[in-house]
C-alpha cells in the first residue's frame, strides 16, 4: 500500500540523479583539492550511470531496479593534459562544472521536495 | 487558465448584466443569451451534471496540467533540453492548480458538513 505512493517515474529519476549530483560534487571537490598533485587524473561520475538510467526508464523497469542502480566514480577517460606533471585537472573547468552541478542539485532537490509536498497535500487535504 | 474560465460560468447573476438579455430572466434559472439556443425539453428541471461536470472539468484540467508539467520535467531530467525554467514554471502552475482543486474540495465538504449541522 505504501510503496506505490513513490513510484512516479520523474520522482525516482530525480532521486537517482540526486545521487549522481552528490557524487559528482565529491569528485569535483577531490579534483580541486588535487589540482597540483603530480600524476593525478581527474575523477568523474561514470557515464554508464546515465545510460543505464535511460534504458531502465524506457523499458519501464525503473521502479524495480531503484536499489541496484548506483553511480560510481571513475578516472575521466577523456581528460587530456599538456602539463609536464601529468595532472589532468583544469581548475577553471572544475569551477564551472561545480556551478553547473549546484544548479542541477538545486533543481532536483526542488523537484523531489515538491513531489513529497504535493503527495502530503493530497493525503491530508490540508495545505502544507 | 481554462480552469478559472470554467468557474466563471457559475456566476449566473453576472450574466444578467450582459446586454441583450430580457429583463424577466431569473437570476437563478436558465438565462437566455443572444446567439445561444436554450436546450430543448424541460429546462426548469435540475439539469444533470451541473456541479458534477464543473468539478469533473476541474479535476481533468488539473490532471492535464500535472501531465504537462511531468512531460516538460522529464525532458529536462533526461537532458533533452536545458530549459529548467520552463519545467519550474510548469511545476509551479501544476502545483497551484492542484492546490486550488484541494481547496475547492475542502470548501465543498465543509459546506456540506455545515448544512448537515443545521438544525431543522
Amino acid at each position: 500500500m505504501i510503496d506505490p505512493i513513490f513510484q512516479s517515474d520523474n520522482y525516482l529519476l530525480a532521486r537517482k540523479l540526486l545521487d549522481g549530483a552528490v557524487l559528482r560534487q565529491e569528485a569535483i571537490a577531490s579534483n580541486i583539492a588535487n589540482a597540483e598533485t603530480p600524476g593525478y587524473r581527474r575523477l568523474d561520475v561514470a557515464a554508464d550511470f546515465a545510460s543505464q538510467l535511460r534504458s531502465k526508464l524506457e523499458s519501464g523497469t525503473l521502479a524495480q531496479n531503484k536499489d541496484s542502480l548506483a553511480p560510481s566514480l571513475i578516472e575521466d577517460p577523456h581528460a587530456r593534459t599538456l602539463r609536464p606533471d601529468g595532472n589532468t585537472v583544469e581548475i577553471e573547468k572544475e569551477l564551472l562544472e561545480m556551478n553547473r552541478n549546484t544548479v542541477e542539485h538545486d533543481f532536483l532537490t526542488e523537484l523531489v521536495s515538491r513531489n513529497i509536498k504535493q503527495m502530503k497535500m493530497a493525503i491530508s487535504g490540508r495545505m502544507v | 487558465m481554462s480552469l478559472i474560465g470554467s468557474i466563471n460560468t457559475l456566476q449566473t447573476p453576472l450574466l444578467n448584466k450582459l446586454p441583450g438579455l430580457t429583463p424577466n430572466d431569473s437570476p437563478t434559472g436558465p438565462v437566455k443569451l443572444p446567439g445561444i439556443a436554450l436546450p430543448s425539453g424541460d429546462v426548469s428541471a435540475t439539469q444533470p451534471g451541473g456541479f458534477g461536470s464543473v468539478f469533473e472539468n476541474l479535476v481533468s484540467a488539473v490532471d492535464g496540467k500535472q501531465k504537462e508539467a511531468q512531460a516538460v520535467t522529464r525532458d529536462v531530467l533526461l537532458g533533452n533540453t536545458d530549459n529548467l525554467h520552463q519545467s519550474m514554471i510548469a511545476m509551479q502552475e501544476a502545483g497551484v492548480a492542484f492546490q486550488l482543486m484541494v481547496e475547492v474540495r475542502n470548501k465543498v465538504v465543509e459546506s456540506y458538513q455545515e448544512l448537515m449541522r443545521m438544525p431543522v
